[in-house]
């Protein structure tokens, strides 16, 4: 007797019916068109003292241009255009068409009278705060500007192009305000509201990447940003637990490290003498790093100006003088030496591990170096710091002789020129 | 004998006087200027309808009803005529393959409504793929021939390149923003309001009242504050901006520029645009145009400008209110 | 005597017994309760005496603010807070362990109601005819078996469906179920009384029966009990998916403003609920039909054939009834959603999911069609149907014109040549079919004419007998004729007045829709008193077709609950909590439309494989032991086995 169970036909038949019906619905909707919703972009939590500049700077270019080929994307036709928008209306790139809002490449505008080209949007945002029209912009919205509440109050070209983020209208580039509101009002969403909706940092990056563009060294949109505010950068927000793990990769120098740590990680001291640096005794290739003495002369030096004249070098303070010597080391060589600083420190240092070690640097004065019994090389224009008397005339002598032999100043000033030149190509691809 | 052919010479004719008009229009792309399109495909299509009506009563009275096995193909086919060639502006191929595929689906169930009637189209079917006689032993080669040449000739026209502009979605009336900032002003769009919507008592006029408007002359001397606003906002359309250059005199986006536009501009007297809208999302479009489009609307096609740089608030909205006013639509409302 | 003693005894017991099951109810309460107070208190101690307010994100004025009572909704962090297996996307998984036991629970709650209405009219017509009364409840008894199998899946997939929330989306769950907390408390301990009340209920079957005595009602008062925790309980869950949907009860950082029944009784709780629960009945009824038809096809006998044939007629008819009101159910939902936000409801008809509005009336299409394609299979079984045979053409033609004005996209695809050459987006014909008006005279008329047939299938055995059935007949022509006339009226109507206006007609046209509903089955019913039938009706001779048609009725009513579950779920966006909790998984975006079709596909198949595997085990339950077949045959009456 046959045991009546179903048979197993029916179920077959059954799941074949039913798997062609789910097919034949599947495969209408996939035939229906298709249309992803991105969910937009959040906000990008970074601890920006925990990035090296050059990651912020490239922050900046992705939001801008939504890419890090840009000018790539312009020559095939495309619009490099990233959360932010801006391309919209600012021009970057000569080969891009964007006239609404005052371009930022730095090309003539007549009814301003800008020159063009000859100086950068950086060096543009230091005139701008001290164009008579700000003044007035400030007397006229000391109230606080409508929409944002902020009194225009930018002291520097930093500092400038971050309150333009926050406050378009605190001051509108003659000839690009909104019609008829006699360049008061200008056409530029506030970007921190909606829709472009920019969080601070990501503000900062923006202006990080305007600065190191036109000026490789000038890495100041963090401390623009603070002094703007009056406060810490991320503060009020959530605190960060941790700082960055070490990743594998590349040695970066942290805010977490003592500036022996960062030191001996960036290897400094095979060419540099600093002062309180364990290891750093013996290096003979570049100057003695007494920065809170050496850096006020060399900004006053005349071959400093010279560099600031021809664009090359922009510090005013020992700090960014610092600061710009690590990050574009071509933007300046001291008289005596060749341009022969590794140029990749901008990779490798974090903002807070960077302030760490320039804080170090700028402690260090001719005092310190002495009570270590640490001089200048002989090719240092300043010249020993133990007076001639007592020195080690011998040993001395020697010492000149092997550099100047190594480096010519000849072939000085011609490498310095070539590295500054990489400098910029690499900053505007 | 005789008495047959007579039959089948006769459903030929019923069938050639039916199929006259469809290819007259067909080869005429369209009786222009004499009945507008749309009426004239209604007229046919209904006309179709009862003569295909008639004539299968005929056909049936006659004592020769056709099998369903051959029913069906027919019924395919006139409908895939109606939709293809009468149907007049065309349809695009995506509606028409849904409609088709509706059509497939309900012939077949039209087949199998009763066992008899299943039994009708089937058996042929199994006839052919089971019987040992030469015929169906021909059309089972014939089957297994046919098919995968069929097969293949949809693959290579599936490979062969296209010349055509690829297909665009746009999405064209996507989900706002919850407000908009328009000359310094925040404009929720949730709740805003047309204010120039003024009855005569001074008031706001409900949507809906407005229609005691309709059809007047607003150019007259002494009109309702409304039929004011209607000018106002006509003047606004005509002068100021200049809307007539794309959406056209009479509103329906045939403007003299509007054929160098791709997509072309939206057309007010169509039921599908304005009349679908609330007037703050109508406003939200004047105000920002192509550039504030929401992130679901891609491409982005719309060569709209963000008329807030030129007009002011006012002025946009007496513009929404003309609009509304000419083409007799009412705006949405969820009230 | 002793047997009027034990009948006592019993109902002593039985009275003890529904007595501790209603404490058993009050104890989640009071549970709850004293959670609730301690949990108040622990938050006036933390904020030293006066508790900060919070503003409401959805309520006004009254109760516009709360006290903060708990921590604000956390900033999710990609990889932190999400968990991962492998590159699956986490939210695929979510989604199937979601589906899986969404099917299962709705199945399970949705049998109980109709064993609650199939148990009573057996008890109604046994006073009658016993014989009928038990048929009834036979089937209540059958439907109850499939019930408990699937009601233990229910739970492993409830297991499974937590643990994956808590493996994959810790911390989305983790601020869900902070807010919820009491709640998801009680909803656990509901089930306890849910599954002591269904154990009794259904072990209790034969030990209750007494045709139509009090012990019968009691068992049916179990059935109310059970019916009424498992809406409790459905509600409770509802809740949760319309929080996340439309928050209230929290202010804009996400705080839980203390009053959890306003977290509860968010903006779209209510339509959902109701929209959920008439889909539940209808859902269950097309999958116990399937059974029946599973059961009709696979059947080895005369008998057992027509057992199934009536049982999967009794089932699709209660499927019918449901799902009539469900599109106005819908409708009412809608308008909700756009009171609530004008956005979502943009973004559901015009925007981002558009398409799926056309997947669902594809999917309500091809269920009406379907349905109306059963009835005329089921009326091969009928002697005297065949006068009706002529009329199926003609409604099936309705039913495809309907189709094609509902199908018809606002925003058609086409190339630009094609845009060029039909001269604007919108086609100056079946432009017209692409709005709203078009749709609800569609829907309506489709509605109307599928009741149309089932009136047609009810007299389709019957010769009538009452002397105004000529009267009655055109009464009901007219009747028809009309309604439809003034549905087509209304919808054109609507071309030509402002939509807030068009959204009130509506009314009149569902109205007419219900007068043919309603008028038109009571002449229908007051007519075939006393008719005489044709012919005995011939239980399991309808046709194979219709047995598959049933299928596709209860497959296809599986995909629109998926496909509609995608799209309610789809309209939050990147938002796990609109508006309050942001996903900020890489899964933030929103899947297209073809990739949620494979999924609710592979959904379906998955539910219908587990559902076949219990369909088989009910039957081989019901397969009797060779030695009982044989003791049959001698004519030993073998007791039952359950």
């Amino acid at each position: 007797m046959r045991r009546q169970f179903v048979n197993g036909s029916v179920i077959l038949k059954v799941a074949l019916w039913y798997c062609a019906i789910l097919g034949g619905f599947a495969g209408y909707t996939n035939w229906l068109p298709q249309i992803r919703g991105d969910a937009p972009e959040a906000a990008v939590a970074v601890d920006v003292s925990n990035v090296t500049p050059e990651m912020l700077q490239e922050m900046g270019e992705s939001i801008i241009y939504g890419s890090h080929d840009p000018l790539g994307m312009l020559q095939r036709g495309e619009g490099p255009i990233g959360k932010g928008q801006c391309p919209l209306c600012h021009r970057f790139f000569m080969e891009q068409k964007a006239d609404r809002c005052p371009n930022l490449i730095a090309l003539p505008n007549p009814e301003t009278g800008d020159e063009g080209l000859k100086v950068t949007e950086e060096q543009r945002s230091h005139d701008r705060v001290k164009d008579p029209r700000y003044k007035e912009a400030m007397e006229r919205m000391a109230d606080g500007e409508e929409n944002s509440g902020i009194v225009p109050h930018a002291e520097t070209g930093g500092q400038y192009l971050i309150e333009s983020e926050y406050c378009p209208n605190c001051f509108v580039v003659m000839g690009f305000g909104l019609k008829g509101t006699n360049d008061t009002v200008s056409p530029m969403p506030i970007i921190n509201k909606p829709p472009i909706q920019l969080v601070d940092t990501e503000i900062v990056a923006v202006v990080s990447y305007l600065q190191m563009r036109d000026d490789p060294g000038k890495f100041t949109a963090i401390e623009d940003w603070e002094a703007y505010w009056g406060k810490t950068l991320g503060e009020g927000e959530e605190e960060i637990k941790e700082e960055a793990p070490a990743a594998p990769g590349p040695k970066v120098a942290l805010g977490s490290e003592t500036p022996e740590e960062i030191v001996t990680k960036m290897t400094c001291y095979a060419c540099h003498k600093i002062p309180g640096i364990e290891v750093a005794k013996t290096g003979m290739v570049g100057p003695l790093l007494i920065e809170g003495s050496s850096a006020p002369h060399r900004i006053a030096s005349a071959e400093y100006k010279a560099r600031v004249k021809e664009g090359l070098a922009s510090a005013t303070t020992p700090r960014e003088y610092i600061i710009e010597s690590i990050i574009s080391p071509g933007a300046f060589v001291v008289p005596g030496f060749a341009d022969d600083m590794l140029k990749d420190f901008k990779h490798k240092f974090t903002v807070s591990g960077l302030d760490v070690l320039v804080d170090h640097l700028l402690a260090q004065t001719e005092e310190t170096a002495i009570a270590e019994g640490l001089d200048r090389l002989p090719n240092e224009k300043e010249g020993s710091l133990v007076k001639p008397a007592e020195a080690k005339i011998d040993n001395g002598e020697k010492t000149v002789k092997k550099s100047i032999e190594e480096f010519g100043d000849e072939q000085d000033a011609h490498l310095s020129i070539a590295g500054l030149e990489n400098a910029h190509a690499k900053s505007f691809n | 004998m005789i008495k047959i052919r007579n039959k089948t010479l006769f459903a030929q004719i019923m069938a050639i006087i039916l199929a006259v008009p469809m290819l007259a229009w067909a080869g005429g792309g369209g009786a222009t200027g004499f009945i507008d399109a749309g009426t004239f495909a209604l007229v046919i299509e209904v006309g179709l309808a009862l003569g295909a009506i008639i004539l299968a009563t005929v056909v049936k009275k006659m004592g020769m009803p056709l099998p369903k096995l051959v029913q069906a193909p027919i019924l395919w086919a006139v409908c895939y005529i109606a939709f293809r060639v009468i149907l007049q502006p065309p349809i695009p191929f995506s509606l028409l393959a849904m409609y088709m595929g509706v059509c497939t689906v309900c012939i077949l169930l039209y087949c199998s409504l009763t066992t008899e009637s299943w039994e009708e189209f089937s058996n042929p079917i199994a006839k052919m793929l089971r019987a040992n006689s030469g015929g169906a032993k021909m059309s089972r080669y014939a089957t297994f021939v046919i098919l995968p040449g069929l097969i293949a000739f949809q693959t290579y026209d599936m490979m062969l390149p296209k010349f055509g502009e690829p297909i665009e979605l746009r999405t064209v009336h996507p989900a706002p923003p919850a407000s908009i900032n328009t000359h310094k002003k925040v404009i929720n769009l949730q709740t805003a309001e047309n204010p120039f919507r003024i009855g005569d008592d001074g008031n706001y006029l409900k949507v809906g009242d407005e229609s005691k408007y309709f059809g007047g002359n607003a150019w007259t001397g002494d009109v309702p504050v409304f039929l004011q606003k209607v000018q106002e906002g006509g003047q606004v359309f005509f002068g100021t901006a200049g809307c007539f250059f794309c959406h056209g005199d009479n509103l329906d986006g045939l403007g003299p520029f509007s054929f160098a536009f791709n997509p072309i501009p939206a057309n007010f007297a169509d039921s599908g645009t304005i009349a679908q809208l609330q007037e703050s999302f109508v406003f939200w479009r004047v105000a920002k145009g192509g550039p504030d489009l929401s992130r679901e609307a891609f491409p982005w096609a719309s060569a709209m400008p963000p008329w807030e740089k030129h007009l002011t608030t006012p002025e946009i909205w007496k513009v929404i209110i003309f609009e509304y006013w000419h083409t007799g639509f009412f705006p949405r409302t969820w009230g | 005597m002793s047997v009027i003693q034990g009948e006592k005894k019993k109902k002593v017991g039985v009275l003890l017994l529904l007595s501790m099951l209603g404490l058993l109810i009050l104890l989640p309460f009071a549970v709850t309760t004293t959670f609730a107070s301690g949990e108040e208190e622990a938050v006036a101690e933390e904020g030293d005496g006066e508790p900060k307010m919070g503003k409401d994100v959805f309520y006004k004025e009254e109760g516009q603010f709360g006290p903060i009572s708990s921590r604000p909704a956390p900033e999710l962090v990609y990889p932190d807070d999400y968990g991962t297996y492998g590159d699956y996307q986490s939210r695929t998984i979510l989604w199937i362990a979601n589906q899986q036991h969404l099917y299962f629970g709705s199945f399970v709650l949705a049998v109980p109601m109709f064993v609650w209405v199939m148990e009573l009219i057996g008890i109604l017509k046994y006073g009658k005819d016993p014989k009928e009364g038990k048929k009834f409840d036979d089937l209540a008894h059958e439907m109850m078996k499939i019930s408990l199998t699937a009601y233990s899946v229910t739970a492993i997939l409830g297991g499974i469906l937590i643990f994956t929330f808590l493996a994959l989306y810790p911390g989305f769950f983790g601020y869900l179920a902070s807010i919820f907390r009491p709640v998801m408390h009680l909803y656990a301990l509901l089930f306890i009384l849910e599954s002591g009340v269904l154990y009794v209920y259904y072990y209790g079957w034969d030990a209750f029966n007494d045709g139509n005595g009090d012990w019968k009602w009691t068992h049916l008062g179990l059935c109310t009990l059970l019916n009424a925790v498992g809406i409790v309980l459905m509600v409770m869950a509802n809740t949760w998916v319309s929080f996340m949907m439309s928050p209230a009860g929290v202010d804009e950082a996400g705080h839980f403003l203390g009053d959890i029944w306003k977290v509860m009784h968010n903006p779209l709780m209510v339509p959902i609920v109701i929209h959920r629960i008439l889909g539940n009945m209808s859902f269950g009824g097309g999958v116990v039909a399937a059974y029946a038809a599973f059961r009709f096809l696979s059947a080895t006998n005369q008998a057992e054939k027509a057992h199934y044939d009536w049982m999967s007629y009794i089932a699709s008819f209660m499927a019918v009834m449901f799902l009539i009101p469900l599109p106005f159910a819908g409708y009412w939902l809608m308008r909700e959603i756009y009171g609530y936000r004008q956005q979502m409801g943009i973004t559901l008809m015009g925007g981002l999911l558009a398409w799926v509005f056309i997947m669902q009336a594809t999917m309500i299409a091809t269920l009406f069609i379907t349905v109306n394609y059963y009835l005329m299979q089921a009326m091969g079984r009928i002697p005297g149907s065949e006068r009706y045979h002529g009329a199926f053409k003609f409604i099936l033609a309705i039913l495809v014109i309907s189709t094609i004005s509902w199908l018809t996209p606002h925003t058609l695809v086409m190339t630009p040549a094609e845009l060029k050459a039909m001269g604007g987006a919108q086609h100056p014909i079946v432009g017209n079919y692409g709005v709203m008006s078009a749709k609800n005279t569609a829907i309506n008329t489709m509605i109307t004419t599928t009741v149309a047939t089932f009136l047609i299938y009810q007299r389709s055995n019957f010769n009538l007998k009452v002397p105004w059935a000529w009267k009655g007949n055109i009464f009901l022509v007219c009747l028809f004729a009309l309604a439809e006339l003034n549905i087509l009226f209304l919808g054109i109507y609507g071309y030509f007045i402002p939509a807030n206006v068009r959204i009130g007609l509506s009314v009149p046209q569902v109205a007419s829709t219900l007068t043919c509903l309603f008028v038109g089955s009571t002449i229908n019913a007051k007519m075939l008193k006393g008719a005489e039938p044709i012919g005995e009706i011939r239980w399991g001779q309808m046709s194979r077709r219709g047995a598959y048609a049933l299928f596709m009725l209860a497959v296809a009513f599986t995909w629109t609950m998926a496909v509609m579950g995608y799209l309610r779920s789809s309209v939050r966006l990147h938002w796990h909590v609109n508006e309050i909790l942001r996903d900020n998984s890489p899964w933030a975006f929103t899947n297209p439309l073809g990739y949620a079709g494979n999924i609710n596909s592979l959904n379906v198949l998955l539910f219908w494989t587990m559902l076949l595997f219990v369909f088989w085990l009910a039957s081989l339950y019901a397969t009797k032991s060779p030695l009982a077949r044989e003791a049959e045959a001698r004519g030993e009456v073998v007791a039952a086995s359950h």
